[in-house]
Protein backbone atom coordinates (compact mmCIF):
# COMPACT_ATOMS: atom_id res chain seq x y z
CA UNK A 1 0.00 0.00 0.00
CA UNK A 2 2.74 2.44 1.02
CA UNK A 3 4.85 1.38 -1.97
CA UNK A 4 1.95 2.06 -4.36
CA UNK A 5 1.31 5.43 -2.76
CA UNK A 6 4.98 6.35 -3.09
CA UNK A 7 4.97 5.24 -6.70
CA UNK A 8 1.98 7.41 -7.55
CA UNK A 9 3.50 10.40 -5.75
CA UNK A 10 6.65 10.01 -7.87
CA UNK A 11 4.59 9.88 -11.07
CA UNK A 12 2.74 13.03 -10.01
CA UNK A 13 6.00 14.83 -9.25
CA UNK A 14 7.52 13.78 -12.58
CA UNK A 15 4.44 15.08 -14.39
CA UNK A 16 4.52 18.34 -12.44
CA UNK A 17 8.23 18.70 -13.20
CA UNK A 18 7.62 18.21 -16.91
CA UNK A 19 4.66 20.58 -17.05
CA UNK A 20 6.56 23.22 -15.11
CA UNK A 21 9.64 22.75 -17.27
CA UNK A 22 7.62 23.32 -20.44
CA UNK A 23 5.82 26.36 -19.03
CA UNK A 24 9.01 27.99 -17.69
CA UNK A 25 10.95 27.06 -20.84
CA UNK A 26 13.56 25.27 -18.79
CA UNK A 27 12.78 22.18 -20.90
CA UNK A 28 14.37 23.97 -23.86
CA UNK A 29 17.51 24.78 -21.89
CA UNK A 30 17.90 21.35 -20.27
CA UNK A 31 16.60 19.12 -23.07
CA UNK A 32 18.57 16.05 -22.13
CA UNK A 33 17.46 16.16 -18.50
CA UNK A 34 13.80 16.54 -19.36
CA UNK A 35 14.21 13.80 -21.96
CA UNK A 36 15.42 11.61 -19.09
CA UNK A 37 12.33 12.47 -17.03
CA UNK A 38 10.10 11.64 -20.00
CA UNK A 39 11.95 8.34 -20.37
CA UNK A 40 11.39 7.49 -16.68
CA UNK A 41 7.73 8.50 -16.79
CA UNK A 42 7.13 6.63 -20.03
CA UNK A 43 8.84 3.53 -18.63
CA UNK A 44 6.74 3.60 -15.46
CA UNK A 45 3.48 3.92 -17.38
CA UNK A 46 4.59 1.20 -19.80
CA UNK A 47 5.37 -1.09 -16.86
CA UNK A 48 2.02 -0.25 -15.29
CA UNK A 49 0.18 -1.35 -18.40
CA UNK A 50 2.06 -4.67 -18.54
CA UNK A 51 1.58 -5.19 -14.79
CA UNK A 52 -2.16 -4.78 -15.16
CA UNK A 53 -2.75 -6.69 -18.42
CA UNK A 54 0.23 -8.99 -19.06
CA UNK A 55 1.82 -9.78 -15.71
CA UNK A 56 3.76 -12.78 -17.03
CA UNK A 57 5.85 -10.50 -19.22
CA UNK A 58 6.18 -7.74 -16.63
CA UNK A 59 9.58 -8.89 -15.32
CA UNK A 60 11.35 -8.78 -18.70
CA UNK A 61 9.72 -5.43 -19.59
CA UNK A 62 10.83 -4.02 -16.26
CA UNK A 63 14.53 -4.77 -16.97
CA UNK A 64 14.31 -3.33 -20.49
CA UNK A 65 12.86 -0.08 -19.12
CA UNK A 66 15.53 -0.01 -16.41
CA UNK A 67 18.24 -0.35 -19.08
CA UNK A 68 16.66 2.44 -21.13
CA UNK A 69 16.56 4.64 -18.01
CA UNK A 70 20.23 4.01 -17.22
CA UNK A 71 21.20 4.87 -20.79
CA UNK A 72 19.08 8.03 -20.59
CA UNK A 73 20.77 9.01 -17.33
CA UNK A 74 24.10 9.22 -19.20
CA UNK A 75 22.51 12.05 -21.13
CA UNK A 76 21.94 13.87 -17.82
CA UNK A 77 25.66 13.65 -17.04
CA UNK A 78 26.48 15.02 -20.49
CA UNK A 79 23.94 17.80 -19.93
CA UNK A 80 25.45 18.80 -16.58
CA UNK A 81 28.96 18.80 -18.02
CA UNK A 82 28.02 20.75 -21.13
CA UNK A 83 26.13 23.39 -19.17
CA UNK A 84 28.75 23.76 -16.44
CA UNK A 85 31.62 23.96 -18.92
CA UNK A 86 29.80 26.36 -21.22
CA UNK A 87 32.29 29.09 -20.25
CA UNK A 88 35.15 26.73 -21.10
CA UNK A 89 34.50 25.67 -24.71
CA UNK A 90 38.04 24.30 -24.97
CA UNK A 91 37.07 21.65 -22.42
CA UNK A 92 33.41 21.08 -23.20
CA UNK A 93 33.71 19.29 -26.54
CA UNK A 94 36.57 16.94 -25.70
CA UNK A 95 34.89 16.01 -22.39
CA UNK A 96 31.57 15.21 -24.13
CA UNK A 97 33.40 13.21 -26.75
CA UNK A 98 35.29 11.30 -24.06
CA UNK A 99 32.03 10.49 -22.26
CA UNK A 100 30.50 9.10 -25.42
CA UNK A 101 33.58 6.96 -26.05
CA UNK A 102 33.54 5.63 -22.47
CA UNK A 103 29.85 4.78 -22.85
CA UNK A 104 30.44 2.93 -26.13
CA UNK A 105 33.41 1.05 -24.65
CA UNK A 106 31.38 0.06 -21.59
CA UNK A 107 28.54 -1.31 -23.69
CA UNK A 108 31.00 -3.26 -25.88
CA UNK A 109 32.88 -4.68 -22.92
CA UNK A 110 29.69 -5.60 -21.06
CA UNK A 111 28.19 -7.34 -24.09
CA UNK A 112 31.38 -9.31 -24.76
CA UNK A 113 31.64 -10.31 -21.12
CA UNK A 114 28.04 -11.42 -20.90
CA UNK A 115 28.18 -13.38 -24.15
CA UNK A 116 31.38 -15.06 -23.01
CA UNK A 117 29.73 -16.13 -19.74
CA UNK A 118 26.82 -17.68 -21.60
CA UNK A 119 23.61 -16.15 -22.84
CA UNK A 120 20.64 -16.80 -20.53
CA UNK A 121 17.92 -14.44 -21.66
CA UNK A 122 17.45 -10.96 -23.04
CA UNK A 123 15.98 -9.78 -19.76
CA UNK A 124 19.02 -11.06 -17.86
CA UNK A 125 21.27 -9.43 -20.44
CA UNK A 126 19.44 -6.12 -19.98
CA UNK A 127 19.69 -6.38 -16.18
CA UNK A 128 23.42 -7.14 -16.21
CA UNK A 129 24.18 -4.50 -18.82
CA UNK A 130 22.23 -1.95 -16.80
CA UNK A 131 24.32 -2.83 -13.76
CA UNK A 132 27.63 -2.38 -15.63
CA UNK A 133 26.49 0.90 -17.09
CA UNK A 134 25.37 2.15 -13.68
CA UNK A 135 28.78 1.42 -12.14
CA UNK A 136 30.62 3.26 -14.90
CA UNK A 137 28.14 6.09 -14.69
CA UNK A 138 28.80 6.30 -10.96
CA UNK A 139 32.54 6.58 -11.58
CA UNK A 140 32.04 9.32 -14.18
CA UNK A 141 29.67 11.18 -11.89
CA UNK A 142 32.16 10.98 -9.03
CA UNK A 143 34.91 12.49 -11.20
CA UNK A 144 32.57 15.24 -12.28
CA UNK A 145 31.48 16.03 -8.72
CA UNK A 146 35.10 16.01 -7.55
CA UNK A 147 35.89 18.52 -10.30
CA UNK A 148 33.00 20.80 -9.32
CA UNK A 149 33.80 20.68 -5.61
CA UNK A 150 37.54 21.05 -6.10
CA UNK A 151 37.29 24.05 -8.37
CA UNK A 152 34.19 25.47 -6.68
CA UNK A 153 32.50 25.84 -10.04
CA UNK A 154 29.34 27.90 -9.63
CA UNK A 155 26.46 25.83 -11.02
CA UNK A 156 23.45 27.95 -10.13
CA UNK A 157 20.18 26.75 -8.64
CA UNK A 158 18.88 24.91 -11.72
CA UNK A 159 22.00 23.04 -12.74
CA UNK A 160 23.12 22.57 -9.14
CA UNK A 161 19.78 20.96 -8.30
CA UNK A 162 20.08 18.58 -11.25
CA UNK A 163 23.61 17.61 -10.19
CA UNK A 164 22.72 17.14 -6.52
CA UNK A 165 19.57 15.13 -7.25
CA UNK A 166 21.48 12.95 -9.71
CA UNK A 167 24.27 12.40 -7.19
CA UNK A 168 21.85 11.24 -4.49
CA UNK A 169 19.88 8.96 -6.84
CA UNK A 170 22.86 7.40 -8.64
CA UNK A 171 24.89 7.05 -5.43
CA UNK A 172 22.05 5.18 -3.73
CA UNK A 173 21.58 3.05 -6.84
CA UNK A 174 25.22 2.05 -6.98
CA UNK A 175 25.23 1.01 -3.31
CA UNK A 176 21.99 -0.90 -3.79
CA UNK A 177 23.32 -2.75 -6.84
CA UNK A 178 26.40 -3.77 -4.88
CA UNK A 179 24.28 -5.46 -2.18
CA UNK A 180 21.66 -6.79 -4.59
CA UNK A 181 23.85 -9.77 -5.38
CA UNK A 182 23.89 -10.84 -1.70
CA UNK A 183 20.52 -12.56 -1.24
CA UNK A 184 19.08 -12.96 2.22
CA UNK A 185 21.01 -9.96 3.57
CA UNK A 186 18.83 -7.84 5.80
CA UNK A 187 20.78 -4.77 4.81
CA UNK A 188 20.21 -5.54 1.13
CA UNK A 189 16.45 -5.78 1.75
CA UNK A 190 16.56 -2.53 3.74
CA UNK A 191 18.37 -0.75 0.86
CA UNK A 192 15.80 -1.99 -1.62
CA UNK A 193 13.08 -0.48 0.58
CA UNK A 194 15.03 2.77 0.85
CA UNK A 195 15.59 3.18 -2.88
CA UNK A 196 12.12 4.53 -3.79
CA UNK A 197 12.39 7.05 -0.95
CA UNK A 198 15.78 8.15 -2.30
CA UNK A 199 14.24 8.60 -5.73
CA UNK A 200 11.43 10.64 -4.21
CA UNK A 201 14.04 12.83 -2.49
CA UNK A 202 15.85 13.34 -5.79
CA UNK A 203 12.54 14.28 -7.45
CA UNK A 204 11.79 16.78 -4.70
CA UNK A 205 15.23 18.36 -5.16
CA UNK A 206 14.74 18.55 -8.93
CA UNK A 207 11.24 19.99 -8.54
CA UNK A 208 12.42 22.61 -6.07
CA UNK A 209 15.47 23.67 -8.05
CA UNK A 210 13.74 23.60 -11.46
CA UNK A 211 10.47 25.24 -10.41
CA UNK A 212 11.58 28.45 -12.07
CA UNK A 213 14.47 29.58 -14.19
CA UNK A 214 17.31 30.93 -12.06
CA UNK A 215 19.99 33.25 -13.42
CA UNK A 216 23.20 31.52 -14.33
CA UNK A 217 26.23 32.26 -12.24
CA UNK A 218 27.83 34.35 -14.99
CA UNK A 219 25.83 37.11 -13.32
CA UNK A 220 28.68 37.70 -10.89
CA UNK A 221 30.75 39.31 -13.64
CA UNK A 222 30.82 43.08 -13.38
CA UNK A 223 30.30 45.14 -16.51
CA UNK A 224 33.48 47.16 -16.14
CA UNK A 225 36.31 46.65 -13.67
CA UNK A 226 36.30 49.13 -10.83
CA UNK A 227 39.29 51.41 -10.76
CA UNK A 228 40.77 50.30 -7.44
CA UNK A 229 40.42 46.62 -8.39
CA UNK A 230 42.24 47.25 -11.64
CA UNK A 231 45.04 49.05 -9.78
CA UNK A 232 45.27 46.20 -7.30
CA UNK A 233 45.62 43.71 -10.15
CA UNK A 234 48.39 45.76 -11.77
CA UNK A 235 50.20 46.20 -8.45
CA UNK A 236 50.05 42.46 -7.64
CA UNK A 237 51.25 41.52 -11.10
CA UNK A 238 54.22 43.86 -10.96
CA UNK A 239 55.10 42.64 -7.46
CA UNK A 240 54.93 39.01 -8.56
CA UNK A 241 56.99 39.74 -11.71
CA UNK A 242 59.65 41.54 -9.64
CA UNK A 243 59.90 38.77 -7.08
CA UNK A 244 60.19 36.06 -9.76
CA UNK A 245 63.49 37.53 -10.92
CA UNK A 246 64.89 37.25 -7.37
CA UNK A 247 63.70 33.65 -7.04
CA UNK A 248 65.22 32.55 -10.32
CA UNK A 249 68.47 34.24 -9.27
CA UNK A 250 68.41 32.41 -5.91
CA UNK A 251 67.81 29.05 -7.61
CA UNK A 252 70.71 29.50 -9.96
CA UNK A 253 73.16 30.28 -7.14
CA UNK B 1 29.54 -10.49 -6.51
CA UNK B 2 32.36 -11.41 -4.14
CA UNK B 3 32.94 -9.37 -1.00
CA UNK B 4 36.26 -8.17 -2.41
CA UNK B 5 34.52 -6.53 -5.37
CA UNK B 6 31.64 -5.35 -3.18
CA UNK B 7 33.76 -2.93 -1.16
CA UNK B 8 35.00 -0.72 -4.03
CA UNK B 9 31.48 -0.41 -5.40
CA UNK B 10 30.06 0.54 -2.00
CA UNK B 11 32.91 3.01 -1.60
CA UNK B 12 32.08 4.48 -5.01
CA UNK B 13 28.44 4.95 -4.03
CA UNK B 14 29.37 6.43 -0.67
CA UNK B 15 31.81 8.89 -2.26
CA UNK B 16 29.16 10.00 -4.74
CA UNK B 17 26.82 10.75 -1.84
CA UNK B 18 29.57 12.54 0.08
CA UNK B 19 30.48 14.76 -2.85
CA UNK B 20 26.80 15.37 -3.54
CA UNK B 21 26.41 16.65 0.02
CA UNK B 22 29.53 18.78 -0.36
CA UNK B 23 27.95 20.28 -3.45
CA UNK B 24 24.87 21.07 -1.35
CA UNK B 25 27.06 22.76 1.24
CA UNK B 26 28.89 24.66 -1.46
CA UNK B 27 25.61 25.82 -2.93
CA UNK B 28 24.30 26.99 0.44
CA UNK B 29 27.49 28.60 1.68
CA UNK B 30 29.03 29.34 -1.71
CA UNK B 31 28.48 33.09 -1.95
CA UNK B 32 29.93 33.64 1.51
CA UNK B 33 33.07 31.73 0.58
CA UNK B 34 33.68 33.35 -2.75
CA UNK B 35 37.18 34.74 -3.33
CA UNK B 36 37.54 38.35 -2.22
CA UNK B 37 40.02 41.08 -2.98
CA UNK B 38 41.61 40.31 0.37
CA UNK B 39 42.16 36.67 -0.69
CA UNK B 40 43.75 37.85 -3.91
CA UNK B 41 46.09 40.27 -2.07
CA UNK B 42 46.90 37.61 0.50
CA UNK B 43 47.84 35.17 -2.26
CA UNK B 44 50.30 37.73 -3.64
CA UNK B 45 51.81 38.33 -0.18
CA UNK B 46 52.15 34.61 0.57
CA UNK B 47 53.89 34.03 -2.76
CA UNK B 48 56.28 36.86 -1.93
CA UNK B 49 57.09 35.46 1.52
CA UNK B 50 57.62 31.91 0.16
CA UNK B 51 60.31 33.20 -2.17
CA UNK B 52 61.99 35.37 0.43
CA UNK B 53 62.11 32.49 2.90
CA UNK B 54 63.40 30.08 0.24
CA UNK B 55 66.21 32.53 -0.47
CA UNK B 56 67.12 32.83 3.20
CA UNK B 57 66.82 29.12 3.93
CA UNK B 58 69.14 28.26 1.08
CA UNK B 59 71.81 30.38 2.76
CA UNK B 60 71.06 29.11 6.27
CA UNK B 61 71.25 25.46 5.21
CA UNK B 62 74.38 25.74 3.12
CA UNK B 63 77.30 23.64 4.30
CA UNK B 64 79.74 26.53 4.44
CA UNK B 65 78.62 27.57 7.93
CA UNK B 66 78.80 23.93 9.07
CA UNK B 67 82.41 23.63 7.85
CA UNK B 68 83.32 26.92 9.58
CA UNK B 69 81.84 25.80 12.92
CA UNK B 70 83.42 22.34 12.58
CA UNK B 71 86.84 23.90 12.04
CA UNK B 72 86.69 26.44 14.84
CA UNK B 73 83.96 25.58 17.33
CA UNK B 74 84.00 23.36 20.41
CA UNK B 75 81.89 20.21 20.56
CA UNK B 76 79.10 21.99 22.51
CA UNK B 77 79.00 24.86 20.01
CA UNK B 78 78.83 22.41 17.09
CA UNK B 79 76.04 20.48 18.80
CA UNK B 80 74.09 23.66 19.51
CA UNK B 81 74.63 24.91 15.95
CA UNK B 82 73.39 21.64 14.40
CA UNK B 83 70.41 21.52 16.74
CA UNK B 84 69.37 25.10 15.92
CA UNK B 85 69.76 24.64 12.19
CA UNK B 86 67.84 21.36 12.31
CA UNK B 87 65.01 23.09 14.17
CA UNK B 88 64.97 25.90 11.58
CA UNK B 89 64.95 23.46 8.68
CA UNK B 90 62.07 21.44 10.15
CA UNK B 91 60.07 24.58 10.83
CA UNK B 92 60.70 25.86 7.30
CA UNK B 93 59.57 22.62 5.64
CA UNK B 94 56.40 22.52 7.76
CA UNK B 95 55.70 26.19 7.01
CA UNK B 96 56.26 25.62 3.29
CA UNK B 97 53.82 22.70 3.39
CA UNK B 98 51.21 24.94 5.03
CA UNK B 99 51.82 27.78 2.57
CA UNK B 100 51.57 25.52 -0.46
CA UNK B 101 48.30 24.07 0.91
CA UNK B 102 46.95 27.56 1.47
CA UNK B 103 47.97 28.67 -2.02
CA UNK B 104 46.47 25.57 -3.62
CA UNK B 105 43.18 26.27 -1.92
CA UNK B 106 43.24 29.87 -3.17
CA UNK B 107 44.39 28.72 -6.60
CA UNK B 108 41.36 26.49 -6.95
CA UNK B 109 39.04 29.14 -5.53
CA UNK B 110 40.31 31.70 -8.03
CA UNK B 111 39.89 29.25 -10.95
CA UNK B 112 36.39 30.53 -11.66
CA UNK B 113 37.49 34.15 -11.57
CA UNK B 114 39.81 33.98 -14.56
CA UNK B 115 38.90 34.92 -18.07
CA UNK B 116 41.11 32.31 -19.70
CA UNK B 117 39.57 28.91 -20.36
CA UNK B 118 41.13 26.04 -18.47
CA UNK B 119 43.51 24.41 -20.87
CA UNK B 120 43.50 21.05 -19.16
CA UNK B 121 42.16 19.42 -16.10
CA UNK B 122 44.23 20.26 -13.09
CA UNK B 123 44.54 16.58 -12.25
CA UNK B 124 48.30 16.80 -12.80
CA UNK B 125 48.53 19.63 -10.27
CA UNK B 126 46.61 17.60 -7.70
CA UNK B 127 48.85 14.60 -8.26
CA UNK B 128 51.99 16.72 -7.97
CA UNK B 129 50.63 18.27 -4.79
CA UNK B 130 49.97 14.86 -3.27
CA UNK B 131 53.47 13.74 -4.23
CA UNK B 132 54.86 16.93 -2.70
CA UNK B 133 52.95 16.30 0.55
CA UNK B 134 54.23 12.73 0.70
CA UNK B 135 57.85 13.54 -0.09
CA UNK B 136 57.97 16.65 2.10
CA UNK B 137 56.90 14.46 5.03
CA UNK B 138 59.75 12.10 4.11
CA UNK B 139 62.03 15.16 3.99
CA UNK B 140 60.96 16.02 7.54
CA UNK B 141 61.90 12.54 8.73
CA UNK B 142 65.25 12.61 6.90
CA UNK B 143 66.15 16.03 8.31
CA UNK B 144 65.19 14.86 11.80
CA UNK B 145 67.38 11.78 11.51
CA UNK B 146 70.49 13.01 9.68
CA UNK B 147 70.22 16.80 10.01
CA UNK B 148 69.82 19.45 7.32
CA UNK B 149 73.44 19.56 6.08
CA UNK B 150 73.61 15.88 5.18
CA UNK B 151 70.12 16.13 3.72
CA UNK B 152 71.01 18.87 1.23
CA UNK B 153 69.47 16.97 -1.67
CA UNK B 154 66.07 16.76 -0.02
CA UNK B 155 66.19 20.45 0.80
CA UNK B 156 66.92 21.13 -2.87
CA UNK B 157 63.90 18.96 -3.75
CA UNK B 158 61.69 21.06 -1.48
CA UNK B 159 63.01 24.23 -3.07
CA UNK B 160 62.40 22.87 -6.58
CA UNK B 161 58.85 21.84 -5.71
CA UNK B 162 58.21 25.22 -4.16
CA UNK B 163 59.43 26.78 -7.40
CA UNK B 164 57.12 24.60 -9.45
CA UNK B 165 54.03 25.47 -7.40
CA UNK B 166 55.12 29.08 -7.30
CA UNK B 167 55.02 29.24 -11.11
CA UNK B 168 51.58 27.65 -11.23
CA UNK B 169 50.12 30.00 -8.65
CA UNK B 170 51.79 33.01 -10.25
CA UNK B 171 50.08 32.19 -13.57
CA UNK B 172 46.73 31.92 -11.80
CA UNK B 173 47.15 35.32 -10.15
CA UNK B 174 47.99 36.86 -13.50
CA UNK B 175 44.82 35.44 -15.03
CA UNK B 176 42.45 36.60 -12.29
CA UNK B 177 40.05 39.34 -13.31
CA UNK B 178 39.76 41.74 -10.40
CA UNK B 179 36.24 42.76 -11.39
CA UNK B 180 34.94 39.31 -10.51
CA UNK B 181 36.19 39.36 -6.93
CA UNK B 182 33.83 40.18 -4.10
CA UNK B 183 34.61 43.08 -1.78
CA UNK B 184 35.95 41.67 1.47
CA UNK B 185 36.35 43.37 4.82
CA UNK B 186 39.91 44.39 3.97
CA UNK B 187 39.28 45.43 0.44
CA UNK B 188 40.01 49.10 1.04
Amino acid sequence: MAANFLWWVCILLETALLVRGISSELAKKYRLFYGYIICILGGELFCLVFYQFARDRYESVYWYTQLATVIASYAVIIEILQQSLRSYPVLSKPVTRTLCIIFALTVSYACCDLVANGFVSFARLAADLGRYLRFVEGALLLMMLWFFVRHRLPLGRNLGGIAIGSAIWIGANVINLAFLSLPGQEFSAFLRELLPITYLLALIIWSFSLWSAAPSCAGRLAGEPEEHLGLLTIKTRSMVAGVSRRFLKALRQ
Amino acid sequence: MAIITLLPVVLLGALILVFGLRLVRQALVGSAEGATIEDYSRAGRVLDSVLVEADIMKKILSSEDAYFIAARGTYEVQKLFHSERKRLALRWVRRTQAQVSDLLKLHLMLASYTSKPMRKFEFDLSIKYLVFKLISNVVLVVIWIVGPFKAAMVVTYTLDCTGYFWNIFRSRLFDVQGSRLASGPGSQ
